[in-house]
């Protein structure tokens, strides 16, 4: 069956010679194209095409307002500090579940998988909808203290970036653990038991055996934790209740409200500008550290 | 258990007392007891499953054991943290810290002991030299071949002056060349360094070669502990005498005596001259080991106590040594083993082949 896609693939009528290697490149090749293709069509034409928005009338006008409007700005570093507090928060919830996972028997191993994917399949809108009616005032935690004589006002945990960080650490958690989880699979777990022979309390073994191996995973996991955090919508804009702005509420809004296409365009493609650049920092921090 | 030989004048250093694990259902460790002196080389020898790694990992503190003590220089040690215990290991698959410089990876014990700075890089340098790896302190591990690894695990569990050092089944991923010469290095140096020494393997040559004593292990007990000839020439059970070297097991009774050796009728029907000590001569079964390399081609009967015409069964050719099967006229089949390329014999050559009363040994019945 292969070898009559191999032969598909090739070009009817012209008798070229092709190595057994280059056959099978041509097959994968054609495989992948549908996908290339559609990619292609729905992705990069429509960025390619913000990008001229943004460039309009070839001046760089939007791109002046961008870096020069306080707006953006503002907005643009509140991101990537929601962006940064969500990674950490991640890592810090995410490593000890990953490393339980991956070492707990296999029975536990398996709830503990179905703890983290069961969100994870969930509609996102639900889910932030869930929040919400756990957070807010008349909420089930604010009822539970409130009645239990705790607080004597509700606190204020939605509308607000606490809600924020929590509706967002929660749906990015997954994306940290699985990478973790994965590397932390594949290390020697001699390694830690030789550590601890050669006079290694817990303490050090994690710091100098177990962190560095698990690094790559960790750096997997926080950059598409990060770059998922730059471009968030759904879970600020309802949990933050317009009150935290994000960059991807401000293109919406220059969009939506504005109709400032050219504007929305020049901020996506600082946004896009942002992503690769934290992506190459991540990715430099992993290989550095690889094993 | 049987005598061991003891651990001579020397202090000992670890003693391990009615060691109990057990996993579920499965027993690894039925009351082991083991004492091992100070420079002394002490071999745990069995097939996997014998509990010899547990006694290992025991002795680590890698495994907790649910009954029993360990000792070590006069110290309880039965429920220490393996971090405090100061034991050196080398592990299986050398697990050498693949993020680290062979350097950084033989510092770390020294590191974790607070040495100071300076003092660490003259000691790593030193022993470096000592495992002939010197400027290789840079490289990372996985640029090593195997044997470096190797050296490079003994370093890192010799460095810090450990005052047991452990070596689990360490020679086995290596080829048979470097093995050998491995093992040689690995003695001169614990000789070198007087280090105790807890080895773990499956290779009964290996613990022949390179032991004060042997412990061989079966069904989480030690079968029989001594000196290496001691278990080669006088195995305590018919699995000692099974699982280090060759032997032909035979079963019979007393029958009688025979100028001056006890006379045994084996199951086959052949009548043998024994020594048996005065102690079994009145046991009713007995179980006899006959070495391979102890039975010899006669010319003549008289040449030996006991000699029988035999009809080659087979000879398979070794290089260093033959090896021959043959059978004797009552169906019983030996095998047979010479020094040299031995004589081409054609299968169904009739010889005569013999041994003396004291080429073979009794053990227990089991």
């Amino acid at each position: 069956m292969q070898l009559t896609a191999a032969t598909a693939a090739r070009p009817a009528g012209r008798r070229v010679r092709l190595s057994r290697a280059g056959r099978y490149r041509l097959l994968y090749a054609a495989l992948a194209a549908p996908g290339v293709l559609l990619l292609a069509v729905v992705f990069v034409y429509p960025l390619l095409d913000l990008m001229r928005l943004s460039f309009e009338n070839g001046s760089l006008a939007h791109y002046e307002e961008v870096v020069s409007g306080g707006l953006f700005g503002t907005v643009f570093w509140n991101t990537v500090r929601i962006a940064l507090i969500v990674t950490i928060a991640c890592a810090v919830l995410g490593y000890p579940v990953a490393h339980f996972l991956a070492t707990a028997s296999r029975g536990w191993a398996l709830f503990g998988l179905l703890c983290v994917v069961l969100p994870f399949w969930t509609s996102l809108l639900v889910r932030t909808y869930a929040w919400m009616i756990l957070l807010g005032n008349n909420g089930i935690i604010n009822k539970l203290l409130v009645g239990a004589g705790l607080v004597e006002r509700p606190l204020p945990l939605l509308h607000n970036e606490f809600g924020v960080l929590v509706g967002m650490v929660h749906v990015l958690l997954p994306y940290f653990v699985f990478p973790v989880y994965a590397v932390m699979l594949r290390v020697d777990r001699t390694l830690m038991a030789a550590a601890e022979g050669l006079g290694a309390p817990l303490w050090q073994v994690l710091r100098r055996i177990y962190l560095p191996l698990t690094l790559p995973g960790i750096a997997a996991g926080g950059t598409l934790v990060f770059i998922l955090s730059l471009g968030f919508f759904i879970t600020p804009a309802l949990l933050g209740g317009g009150k935290v702005m994000m960059i991807a509420l401000l293109i919406e809004q220059q969009v939506g409200q504005m109709l400032n296409w050219g504007m929305a365009a020049a901020m996506c493609m600082t946004l896009v500008a942002a992503i690769l650049l934290a992506y190459a920092a991540f990715k430099r921090l992993g290989r550095r550290n690889a094993p | 258990m049987s005598p061991d030989g003891g651990s001579g004048s020397r202090a000992p250093i670890l003693a391990v007392s009615h060691a109990r694990k057990t996993y579920g259902p499965v027993v690894a460790l039925e009351g082991v007891s083991l004492t091992v002196g100070e420079g002394e080389f002490v071999t745990l020898l069995g097939p996997s499953g014998s509990g010899k790694t547990t006694l290992l990992k025991a002795i680590a503190g890698f495994e907790e054991i649910d009954d029993g003590r360990i000792e070590l220089a006069g110290q309880d040690i039965t429920d220490m943290p393996p971090a405090r215990r100061g034991i050196g290991m080398v592990f299986q698959n050398y697990a050498l810290f693949p993020h680290l410089t062979v350097a950084r990876n033989i510092a770390f014990p020294l590191e974790m002991r607070g040495v100071a700075r300076a003092e660490i890089d003259r000691r790593v340098e030193e022993i470096l030299r000592l495992v002939e790896l010197e400027g290789y302190g840079a490289r990372l591990p996985r640029q090593l071949s195997g044997g470096q690894q190797q050296r490079v695990a003994l370093a890192r569990a010799t460095v810090f002056n450990p005052r047991l050092l452990l070596l689990d089944e360490p020679f086995s991923a290596l080829d048979r060349k470097l093995r050998e010469s491995m093992q040689v290095e690995l003695r001169h140096l614990q000789q070198r360094l007087g280090l105790t020494t807890v080895f773990v393997t499956h290779d009964q040559e290996e613990a022949l070669l390179l032991s004060d004593r042997i412990a061989v292990m079966n069904h989480g007990r030690i079968e029989q502990l001594g000196h290496p000839a001691a278990i080669y020439d006088h195995p305590a059970s018919r699995f000692v005498a099974g699982f280090v070297g060759e032997a032909n097991m035979l079963r019979g009774h007393v029958a009688g005596s025979r100028g001056g050796h006890a006379e045994v009728a084996l199951d086959s029907g052949d009548r043998l001259a024994v020594d048996l000590p005065p102690a079994a001569r009145g046991a009713g079964d007995l179980q006899l080991v006959l070495r391979p390399e102890r039975i010899r081609w006669l010319d003549d009967a008289a040449q030996a106590d006991n000699a029988f015409p035999a009809v080659l069964v087979e000879h398979l050719y070794l290089g260093q040594n033959s090896k021959y099967r043959v059978r004797l006229a009552s169906g019983l089949e030996l095998t047979l083993r010479t020094q040299g390329e031995g004589e081409p014999l054609a299968a169904g050559t009739e010889r005569l082949v013999g041994w003396d009363a004291r080429d073979i040994r009794g053990v227990p019945c089991s």
